[in-house]
């Protein structure tokens, strides 16, 4: 295929060649005049050429210092001269075999001041439909609005909140990946991410499956969408099926359109601007500081000893008054390291800055126009070691041959270069660290810590040794390790386009898109204080992947109106991409140092993969729009789509949706309401489909797995998946769009309701009496259950007042998305819940939305004996057969006065899992998002909200630091704890690694509803005269805050989370780097 | 319009190049795709022997465990519920079948594959094809065996599952039912008439399916269906061949005789037994399982048995007769020199070398494991000639067949009188069984098979009794407990297995 692209390319290049040829010999000269003061002078610069009737340009020149030119005529055909000259009026001649032409040019008035071009048609869509003729919902954003004056970093981050619809959690780290959802998620495993399509060329973000890297994650991948916000121009958003069919089934998810800027005619425009952006972090939680921390774990301790029964607690004695860490004892070698008072966090969060620079510059005159831009960002990120460094650069070509031929082409490339520490987890580490530990050895004599680090972590140390996840030196681990990511995007498209006939249109266009990343990590031996020969010690890896996306498209359109009765919009548009992709990854252990951690120079070898794999898809779509006097549309489109991931037999799938829409202003009996600008009434239904990812997962293999003796032993190792086809979704939208008052107020509101069928699924069990336990019983994807997303969507945009100074508009939007599982996947496993501290069970149950949360009712804590005794359903003491009264379990714990009271449901003295109820669902009830803006003459001020409402996760995070079970420094809520009857309090007493205080219940499940000030920002546009003055044409001055104040009960330290990925897994808050406040300043010039 | 043309032209040619659904056919590069396979004789070779692999590759983990830890005879050093029967649902390594399903879905894709591979292959003959079947009704019928034997009722499946095409859920199927399929299979096989009698080489021709391992396992699977007569043939069939190249018990009552079965193995008394290979690099640990110096050491022969072996060793001395399957024949003890008062006792059977008390040094750690020879069918046959009646010339042979074994063995014989009853008569084979068969994988299924036919009848006999008097791992109220319980013999079906497969019931014992 790579080679049939590149010959249609080639014919396409040949093509416009043939048609700049030129035949014989005939000349045509003369000079050129203005009129200066009344005097006619020889005019010097005119453009002079010669073209065809329809405007193509055969040949040309510029008239020399006597303005004079020549000019060899082709030898057939009908020509035009023209001449032209910035602030003249063209002029136009027929030429009818002259051979000389004089011409005085004319000033022209308007042009000088008018260079900017103006919209000259409506704009249309991919299918060449109007937003007019849409019958389905879609929402746009000009996005210089947004840009100008926010100082974001990535397209996610600026459309957060602001679409109906669409739901966006962006992360608080440099360069990671936002989740974006488009009414909500439909999916259970296969990719639940929207189409991005730019320029209408489709680009894929997510992976294939044959990415296994053991280094890499899904995130660091398909983050960053690589596109400079400032050189967006608008972004529509495409939710229903009906409206991203047109994307066939990539689309599935929604769809994300994204125009860029493009070169206007007219002088050359420079455009300017920088940006500075002071990132500073929000409180953090507080800890015990060293000397509470190490009352606390002896007070652990005693307890446990205690409950256990001094016959049993000789060990706990031992430990208590045996280690050195959390004992006085001077004598002790590290006694100075282990007597300090260290808040671990302060070491590895810091403030940060966002540095931002643009630069663009755009022209062009009639035939050819052309914009290229430059920009640099530099984010730095609040936890030590985070940090993201890009470049961008964008270069638009477009060139009109003749009215009828235009050629664009678009090259982009960006360089993105991601740091962060070799894990993730370095603020959770600093938060659990013990604080009464010193980072760096204490000098013997004065007292003060050196410059040297203190990395005891071995096996005899109190908090242990570094397991592979958690126990380093947080600050090393910031500092010293990495995980380097270098992405290197090149995109090139080329377009084409075609007027065969009046109305008749062809488009065709070749893209390529070359990705290349590149990770490099390692973690410092120094870190993790392992010995050499462990495989941490010194890990390094090197990992590569790259990817080639080749999509072409050729595309017919006819459009044609009868007296604004009948308008048909026809389409039939022809899709083919291919994705290829390779990888390796090499990782040793035991290089020698730091600088020597490139895998090749020496080490022993702790894995090593590499992989390669390739799909491909072919559509063809066709679309009818027919709209009857103006009002009535009807809107059709069928999608055939085959790809390669798929077995023959289903492989294609063919996906109809069709659309109706009224314009109801337009009829008589409302054409009198002069107030009502806009009734229009939508309706549409459409089906969908996702395709398994990956080279042909379908496919049945057979492996070999050794030898019998001296025989070949072939197994087969994978089994053919015939029956794996489409997940088919289908999605019907009721929608109502409201213009009042010249359009000073408009409304739009939407219903809708999706209905997954066949849900695809990833790597699924199967009986092992099937015979695959050499595979893990695994399949690759397997189609079952069903699922359905509905909601609804209202926004509202509101110009409240407008004269010549003042403006003042808000909008608002707000959405609602129901998720239900209709009917659970026949091979559903759900994780077995075991009893034990921190766990939640996983249930999903027909008929309730998934993210639900089951656990205890937590009743806080047994004050007394009497309180531990069970009781029934009427309250009454349970006593056992000798009348003595039982005491209640947590699992198989006696409880005691101080541990954790659970509701026990089925009043059986025991808390086991009969006693779990639901506690709360991870769903929001609502999302979205408002602003208010204000603009006073030059001087205006803009607010924008986002908020999320009735929406729960577990703070796994305030778990972590209020269980009170290991050597976890806790949080200063267990100051409270309890330790003596009559304590006012809802913590349970401290234990040691033992008990059932911390059970998965609705104690750590928290409503994290929120409304947020995501940005508020005061801009200033210079005055003309003052630009005039320093001879630009243009300045702003803005500054804004972003996510200053945050309205929540949550008690976490952002209520913003990121939800899970997988469809059955709970959500979490692990204490991820917080969203922090920014401050912004910038300037933008033009010139 | 020179233009248009070309436009066309190219689009269409973009179009009708790019329909073509070949374009989308992708195949991983670095796999062998199921369409393109089964073109050749060797193709159906290959997946035979991943079939035997599968096999061996179960002796350690799956085979000696299931078929001995049960029974007492021999018991793992380190904590294991098979011997203290406390096996649960969750406990996957030993409760989970799907290693003998693997086995079955080889011999149920080359049953539907072999011939696609015989129509694509010229030299691959009719025979061979038939051969091949045979090997593979062979290897399911075992696998069947084995499971239910385990576990009783068992889902029963006869297709292949090369595609998505047959359902994953399949309910079990009664004992009654497996066990008919086991002996249609094992029919089908020898219907055939191509079932070989020996292979190119020697190797092969012990270690895979033969026209007497098919009807070995007939005999064996009679025996546990009650159906002695039919046993009693088949065992006829090997005892009575009058082919040459048949296996024959070896007679000849010295030590060296006797453990060439084991060292160098691939003997002639030999039927069916796990290949491997030093010389391949196939090699096992069962030198290292059971040597009792050995830091990895896992089993060892419980006391009783010791006290059994001991036994026939001081008849031997006495007698002043070679010791042959006593002492460095099937056992040996930690304390060689006062072996009267040794504590321990090992199976000598994998570790020992080809001289009388040396072991296997490292490189020859590929002992192979039998799974059937002549003696086991001399005693097979003599249970069938005591079950199938009362006829005292029956149970004379029996006793001669007995005495075979305990001749070569330079052991007293039984002597036949008239007042031995059926149960004596089962004691007698149950006692050869126990001791020739130590560490053979077999003695947990004796037990069962003894205890539960005829409706329990000898239940307490020859299952409690037993089980309690050899398996000190357990409580022995423990044990007569859990053996009381019918369901309790066999194994519950693993928690993955139940959530996987929707029609699946858990054996009543473990719900």
């Amino acid at each position: 295929m790579n080679r049939k692209i590149f010959g249609s390319l080639v014919l396409l290049i040949l093509l416009g060649s043939q048609l700049l040829q030129a035949q014989s010999v005939r000349y045509i000269r003369g000079k050129v005049y203005e009129i200066i003061d009344n005097k006619k002078e020889p005019s010097t610069g005119v453009n002079v050429i010669i073209s065809t009737e329809q405007n193509r340009l055969l040949i040309g020149t510029v008239t020399n210092t006597m303005g004079e030119y020549s000019l060899k005529v082709p030898a057939e055909g009908a020509f035009k001269v023209v001449f032209s000259f910035i602030g003249m009026k063209p002029q136009t001649f027929r030429y009818t075999g002259q051979t000389e032409l004089n011409v005085t040019m004319q000033e022209d008035a308007h042009s000088l001041n008018d260079v900017v071009v103006t919209k000259e048609r409506q704009e249309k869509s991919e299918m060449g439909i109007t937003m007019r003729e849409q019958t389905s919902a879609t929402q746009k954003i000009n996005m210089d609005e947004v840009v100008k004056n926010l100082p974001v970093s990535s397209v996610e981050e600026a459309l957060q909140g602001r679409m109906a619809g669409v739901d966006i959690i962006a992360s608080g780290d440099p360069g990671a990946k936002s989740s974006i959802r488009i009414r909500g998620t439909a999916t259970l495993n296969s990719n639940a991410d929207p189409l991005i399509v730019i320029n209408g060329v489709p680009y894929k973000t997510n992976i294939d499956d044959s990415f296994n890297f053991s280094t890499a994650n899904q995130e660091d991948y398909a983050d960053m969408l690589n596109i400079n916000p400032y050189d967006i121009e608008s972004i529509e958003v495409l939710k229903d099926a009906a409206s991203t069919a047109v994307y066939g089934t990539s689309g599935a998810n929604g769809v994300l359109l994204i125009t860029t800027k493009k070169g206007v005619k007219g002088n050359t425009h420079f455009t300017l601007s920088s940006k500075e952006t002071a990132k500073i972090e929000p409180a953090a939680i507080p800890m015990l500081n060293g000397d509470q921390y190490v009352a606390f774990i002896q007070d652990a301790i005693w307890n446990t000893a205690n409950a256990q029964g001094i016959a049993n607690s000789s060990g706990y004695l031992k430990l208590l008054f045996d280690t050195p860490e959390i004992n006085y004892n001077p004598g002790w070698r590290y006694f100075d390291e282990y007597n300090a008072n260290t808040d671990w966090l302060s070491y590895v969060k810091q403030n940060a800055i966002i540095t931002d620079n643009n630069f663009s510059m755009s022209g062009g005159g009639d035939k050819a126009t052309y914009r290229f831009s430059l920009s640099q960002m530099d984010e730095g990120g609040t936890t030590v070691g985070t940090d993201l460094k890009r470049i961008t650069t964008s270069l638009n070509i477009g060139y009109s041959f003749s009215d009828k031929l235009k050629v664009n082409a678009d090259f982009s490339y960006s360089d993105a270069d991601k740091k962060a520490p070799w894990t993730t987890n370095v603020r959770s580490e600093a938060l659990s660290k013990m604080p009464n530990k010193s980072p760096f050895w204490i000098d013997n004599v004065t007292g003060l810590p050196t410059d040297n680090y203190f990395t005891r972590q071995n096996s005899q140390e109190f908090q242990g040794a570094f397991d592979g996840s958690s126990n380093f030196h947080p600050i090393i681990m910031a500092n010293e390790s990495y995980y380097n990511t270098r992405q290197k995007e090149e995109k090139m498209t080329f377009q084409l386009s075609y007027d065969i006939l009046k109305g008749f249109n062809y488009t065709g266009y070749v893209s390529m898109k070359f990705n290349t990343v590149k990770y490099r990590s390692f973690l410092p031996q120094s870190a993790t204080d392992v010995t050499i020969d462990n495989t941490y010690a010194n890990l390094s890896s090197d990992a590569y992947s790259n990817n080639l996306a080749l999509q072409t498209e050729n595309k017919l359109m006819y459009r044609k109106n009868w007296n604004n009765v009948h308008n048909i919009v026809a389409t039939a548009l022809w899709r083919t991409s291919q994705s290829v992709s390779s990888n390796y990854s090499t990782e040793i252990y035991g290089a020698s140092s730091a600088g020597m951690s490139d895998p090749v120079t020496g080490g022993s070898i702790r894995s090593l993969q590499s992989g390669n794999s390739e799909v491909r898809t072919l559509s063809g779509i066709t679309n009818f729009n027919y709209t009857f006097l103006n009002r009535y549309i009807l809107n059709g489109t069928l999608n055939y789509e085959g790809k390669s991931s798929l077995g023959k037999s289903n492989r294609w799938g063919a996906f109809p949706s069709v659309g109706l829409a009224w314009h109801a202003q337009e009829e008589d009996f409302l054409k009198d309401v002069t107030w009502l600008d806009q009734l229009k009434f939508r309706t549409s239904i459409g089906q969908s489909g996702q395709a398994p990812e990956g080279t042909a997962p379908y496919v049945g293999t057979y492996s070999s797995i050794g030898q019998y003796v001296t025989n070949e032993a072939i197994t087969p190792s994978s089994m053919q998946l015939n029956k794996l086809k489409w997940e088919s979704s289908t999605e019907s939208d009721v929608g109502v769009d409201l213009g009042l008052f010249n359009n000073k107020l408009t409304m739009t509101f939407d219903y809708y309701y999706k209905y997954t069928d066949d849900l695809l699924q990833k790597s699924v069990s199967i009986p092992s009496s099937t015979g695959y336990s050499n595979q893990g019983n695994k399949i690759s994807y397997f189609n079952s259950g069903a699922m359905s997303n509905q909601g609804w969507e209202y926004r509202i945009d509101y110009e409240m007042f407008k004269n010549d100074d003042w403006i003042i508009s808000t909008n608002f939007n707000i959405n609602r998305n129901i998720n239900t599982i209709e009917s659970l996947p026949e091979n559903l496993q759900e994780s077995t819940y075991t009893l034990k501290n921190g766990a939640y069970a996983q249930k999903l149950v027909p008929g309730t939305p998934v993210g639900s949360f089951f656990g205890y009712k937590y009743a806080g804590v047994y004050q007394n004996t009497e309180e531990t005794y069970a009781r029934d359903a009427e309250g009454n003491v349970m006593v056992n057969l000798f009348d003595q009264p039982i005491v209640m379990k947590n699992g198989r714990y006696t409880c005691y006065p101080g541990d954790a009271k659970y509701a026990d449901l089925n009043f059986d003295g025991i808390i086991n899992e009969k006693d779990i109820i639901y506690i709360g669902n991870s769903m929001p009830l609502v999302t979205g998002g408002g602003g208010f803006n204000v603009k006073y003459k030059n001087l205006s001020i803009m607010t924008f909200f986002h908020y999320r409402l009735g929406q729960k996760i577990i703070n796994k995070a305030r778990m972590d630091s209020e269980s009170m079970y290991g050597t976890d420094n806790q949080s200063t809520a267990v100051l409270r704890r309890w330790r003596n009857e009559g304590d006012d309090t809802n913590i349970p007493r401290a234990l040691w690694g033992y008990g059932l205080n911390y059970l998965g219940s609705d104690r750590f499940v928290e409503d994290c509803s929120f409304l947020r000030l995501k940005t508020l920002s005061v801009s200033y546009n210079v005055p003309r005269k003052v630009c005039k003055k320093l001879y630009t044409n243009s300045i702003n001055l803005f500054i804004t805050g972003y996510d200053l104040f945050t309205w929540t009960k949550y008690t976490g330290q952002d209520p913003e989370v990121s939800l899970p990925n997988g469809i059955t897994e709970l959500a979490y808050d692990n204490a991820q780097t917080p969203r922090s406040k920014r401050y912004a300043a910038g300037i933008t010039v033009n010139f | 319009m020179k233009a248009i043309q070309h436009i066309l032209l190219t689009a269409l040619l973009i179009v009708a190049c790019s329909s073509c659904n070949g374009w989308l056919e992708v195949t991983p590069q670095d796999k062998q795709t199921s369409d393109a396979y089964w073109t050749s004789q060797e193709d159906v070779d290959a997946v035979l022997n991943s079939g035997y692999l599968y096999l061996r590759n179960m002796t350690e983990g799956t085979l000696i465990p299931l078929g001995e830890l049960r029974g007492g005879s021999i018991f793992s050093i380190t904590s294991n519920k098979l011997q203290s029967f406390q096996v649960k649902p969750t406990d996957e390594s030993i409760c989970n079948w799907g290693s003998f399903y693997q086995i079955i879905n080889i011999a149920n894709v080359v049953l539907a594959n072999a011939q696609k591979a015989q129509l694509k292959d010229d030299t691959y003959e009719d025979q061979e094809l038939k051969a091949h079947y045979s090997e593979a009704y062979f290897l399911r019928a075992l696998s069947y065996f084995y499971l239910v034997r385990n576990w009783r009722d068992v889902p029963l499946i006869t297709t292949a599952f090369e595609d998505d095409s047959h359902t994953y859920h399949v309910a079990k199927s009664p004992e009654a039912e497996v066990i008919k399929q086991i002996k249609s299979d094992i029919l089908a096989a020898l219907a055939t008439g191509a079932a070989k009698e020996t292979y190119n080489t020697t190797w092969e021709t012990k270690g895979r399916a033969t026209k007497w391992s098919l009807y070995a396992l007939m005999a064996d699977v009679c025996l546990w269906s009650e159906d002695y007569a039919e046993a009693d043939k088949f065992c006829d069939f090997l005892i009575h061949s009058s082919v040459g190249n048949a296996p024959a018990l070896l007679t000849t009552p010295t030590h060296a005789k006797w453990f060439s079965m084991f060292n160098p193995g691939n003997s002639n008394e030999s039927i069916f037994e796990l290949q491997w290979e030093y010389q391949e690099n196939q090699t096992n640990s069962l030198p290292i399982l059971f040597d009792n110096l050995n830091t990895s050491r896992k089993y060892q022969l419980s006391y009783q048995l010791l006290l059994d072996f001991n036994s026939e060793y001081s008849y031997t001395q006495e007698e002043q007769l070679e010791a042959v399957r006593s002492m460095f024949g099937g056992y040996y003890t930690d304390d060689v020199l006062t072996w009267e008062a040794a504590t321990k006792g090992y199976v000598w059977k994998y570790c020992g070398s080809q001289t009388l008390s040396d072991k296997r040094t490292a490189t020859y750690y590929d002992p192979n494991f039998i799974i059937y020879r002549m003696a086991e069918v001399y005693l097979m046959k003599a249970e069938a000639l005591v079950l199938k009646s009362d006829s005292k010339a029956d149970w004379q042979t029996a006793i001669d067949l007995i005495n075979d074994i305990r001749r070569r063995s330079n052991l007293e014989e039984r002597v036949f009188t008239d007042d031995l009853k059926e149960e004596d008569m089962l004691k007698m084979i149950l006692y050869e069984r126990r001791m020739e068969l130590v560490g053979e994988g077999k003695c947990w299924y004796d037990l069962l098979r003894f205890g539960r036919r005829n409706h329990n009848k000898y239940k307490t006999t020859f299952l409690v009794d037993n089980v309690t008097l050899y398996n000190k791992q357990a409580g022995e109220s423990w044990l007569i407990s859990v053996l009381s319980n019918d369901d309790a013999l066999f194994l519950p079906v693993c928690e993955s297995e139940l959530k996987a497969n929707s029609l699946l019931v858990q054996n009543p014992y473990y719900y």
